[in-house]
């Protein structure tokens, strides 16, 4: 494809109630931080332009309700995503048992041509918070998303902003390929590749 | 809380009104400047959506009775958690329960559900209403805790869903802030009505009963839809089914041009209406200015199907924005509603709101979009009544029945005549609780949790004695 039309990219941000998906949104576009966002209801949005490989995209964030079950959304909304954030708090370990299921519900609301290479990204928030109330380590989050497909995982701070700004530099290249894929898929059904330069991935904390 | 005197002038003021809908008339009328209900507006919500009777003698039995409830409620449903006697679970004290038993029987199972629920409310409640600084104490975030568990328990199938705690927070707010402290003073004797009303002892209780009243109407908004009979077309839950609806039919009738512009750009309505409709658009306006919406709406339709137009009218207000948005901009715009400017304060969404109610059709939008505007929308060629039969689908593929048909003789129309209903879902459930009729509580939806609930809590006990 040679066209230099304008690329839009959509992004999903899922994960349970309180583990920081509006914080993190909002470190990454605005650069700020509050201790006191609300909770989310229903979906919230957020825009921001970058550049990949020399090339201006606009990422339409989605923020979602952490309570939100799929149906309350409905289906329309997770078509055409272009990649999908799953969301956990590495304090607490429930979210982290949930994350399959978010991952699983997505893949069946979104439907995506190709579910076993559609790009997802980790994110294991909260790192600020004192090493002994931490519930996940990173070695079981990352055996977790080697697993599911080599995932790509990051450890952050929301409040911190540590490695938010990373992480969304490959959500935002991901979601690209997987844009680009699509287009293509027809004559390239299924071939885009996930992994990423190893010192992107992981944490670096 | 309000000194004697200063809910005194109030309460003259108050009793200058002969009936509810007195009242309501003066609330519609007074939009552009204060509520009457400034003041005293815990009593008027009483009146609007609990209390049968505008006659302050009437009040006491169903006060009096609508706290016994709460009270009651709370002591079988917090009782456990607050004291650690889970014998009030399970009334068998000879037959001890293993606590590391699984499965629903187990008291201690049950207890860790309730903290569970509990600490699922708390996570919303530490960040509910965050400028506010009423809501940062202790005190009023166990009392919001209170109201919602219990409510959630006694609606166990669908259990605390997020946004209840914001309809929950300004009712606190408003009946605590108009309670009236009389202590020692000489009182005149009408003045015992509105004390009684406004008591001080009963801030928690009168919360929950508010709350049960706006919820008995709100709760649909807030089903999932699994497993319900309300699932619409493509299993959409109630709450996509009633944006669609708001969308693709009201909107559509009022302002096609808006409705396929929103639809072209594939903005799905549930996005922002969501958060608009199950908050009773609590995060699109500031605090003083939605508790006067409220006014509007509680006194004008408890039952709340004004909501829906209070969104169209919303739209039309900025949909001359809106129709040279790009998507982006459209949600952006959407999900941070602009704030309304004297004179059109967000209370004026209510009166336009029963304007569109009564024309629910081209001229009724033209007519309130060129109100704030004073642009007339540009006629619409294709689906003009003299040119082309309404049932002929548009140009643009948009499926027939979503053409607006024009409909002078509405039948909505014949919904100014309502009226509030003579006996609220609250009284009745008093009542129904009171004699232990069960059945005739189903009529409000409630059937099936206070029977479970009374499955599970031996539940007629505490009343027999008042038989």
């Amino acid at each position: 494809m040679t066209s230099r039309k304008k690329v839009l990219l959509k992004v999903i941000i899922l994960g349970d109630s309180g583990v920081g998906k509006t914080s993190l949104m909002n470190q990454y576009v605005n650069k700020k931080f509050s201790a006191s966002y609300k909770a989310t209801i229903g979906a919230d949005f957020l825009t921001k332009e970058v550049l990949v490989d020399d090339r201006l995209v606009t990422m339409q964030l989605w923020d979602t309700a952490g309570q939100e079950r799929f149906q309350s959304l409905g289906v329309a909304f997770y078509r055409g995503a272009d990649c999908c954030v799953l969301v956990y708090d590495v304090n607490n370990a429930k979210s982290f048992d949930m994350l399959d299921s978010w991952r699983d519900e997505f893949l069946i609301q979104a439907s995506p041509n190709f579910p076993e290479s559609f790009p997802f990204v980790v994110l294991g928030n909260k790192i600020d918070v004192e090493e002994s109330k931490r519930a996940i380590s990173q070695k079981r989050a990352m055996a977790f998303c080697q697993s599911k497909g080599n995932i790509p995982y990051f450890e952050t701070s929301a409040k911190e902003a540590i490695n938010v700004e990373q992480a969304f530099e490959v959500i935002a290249r991901n979601a690209l390929a997987q844009e680009e894929s699509e287009d293509f898929s027809d004559d390239f059904p299924g071939t885009i590749n996930i992994n990423l330069d190893n010192d992107q991935s992981g944490c670096a904390c | 809380m309000r000194s004697l005197q200063e809910s005194r002038q109030r309460w003259k003021e108050f009793n200058a009104y002969n009936s509810k809908d007195s009242l309501k008339d003066d609330i519609l009328r007074k939009q552009l400047t204060s509520s009457p209900c400034d003041g005293i507006r815990s009593l008027c919500w009483k009146l609007f959506l609990y209390l049968p009777d505008f006659a302050p003698p009437t009040w006491s039995p169903v006060l009096s009775s609508s706290r016994d409830v709460f009270t009651t409620l709370r002591a079988k449903l917090l009782g456990p958690l607050e004291t650690g006697n889970i014998g009030i679970y399970d009334g068998d004290p000879d037959h001890p329960i293993d606590p590391l038993a699984e499965g629903p029987s187990n008291p201690w199972s049950k207890l860790r559900k309730d903290e569970e629920l509990r600490r699922e409310i708390i996570q919303d409640l530490e960040r509910c209403m965050p400028d506010h600084d009423y809501f940062r104490s202790e005190k009023v975030q166990k009392q919001m805790l209170d109201v919602l568990f219990v409510y959630c328990k006694l609606n166990a199938d669908m259990g605390y869903r997020q946004g209840m705690h914001e309809i929950v927070a300004p009712i606190l707010w408003v009946v605590d802030n108009d309670a009236v402290q009389a202590d020692f003073e000489e009182i005149l004797e009408n003045e015992k009505y509105m004390l009684e009303a406004l008591d001080p002892a009963y801030v928690e209780h009168d919360t929950f009963s508010l709350f049960q009243a706006v919820m008995h109407s709100a709760r649909p908004w807030y089903e999932l839809g699994e497993d319900s009979d309300d699932i619409g077309e493509k299993g959409n839950s109630p709450i996509v089914e009633k944006s669609r609806m708001i969308h693709e039919d009201l909107l559509m009738a009022v302002d096609p041009q808006l409705a396929r512009h929103l639809k072209e750009l594939e903005v799905l309505p549930q996005v922002f209406l969501i958060r608009w409709i199950r908050l009773l658009f609590g995060r699109e306006f500031p605090f003083d200015q939605l508790l006067v919406l409220w006014d509007s709406l509680f006194a004008e339709d408890p039952d709340f199907t004004l909501v829906d137009y209070i969104c169209v009218a919303m739209l039309l207000r900025i949909r001359w924005e809106l129709l040279e948005f790009d998507y982006s901009m459209t949600l952006t715009l959407l999900l941070r509603y602009p704030q309304p400017k004297h004179p059109n304060l967000p209370a004026t969404f209510v009166s336009d709101a029963i304007y569109l109610r009564n024309h629910l059709d081209l001229s009724g939008g033209a007519y309130i979009i060129s109100k704030y505007s004073n642009r007339t929308p540009a006629p619409v060629p294709m689906l003009s009544p003299a040119q082309s039969p309404p049932t002929s689908p548009s140009r643009r593929g948009i499926r027939s029945s979503d053409s607006p048909v024009r409909r002078t003789m509405s039948p909505i129309a014949g919904q100014t005549a309502r009226t509030i209903p003579s006996s609220s879902g609250l009284d009745r459930l008093v009542n129904d609780l009171a004699k232990g009729v069960v059945g005739r509580s189903k009529g409000w939806g409630l059937g099936k949790p206070i029977e479970r609930l009374m499955e599970e809590l031996q539940w007629n006990k505490p009343f027999e004695n008042e038989k």
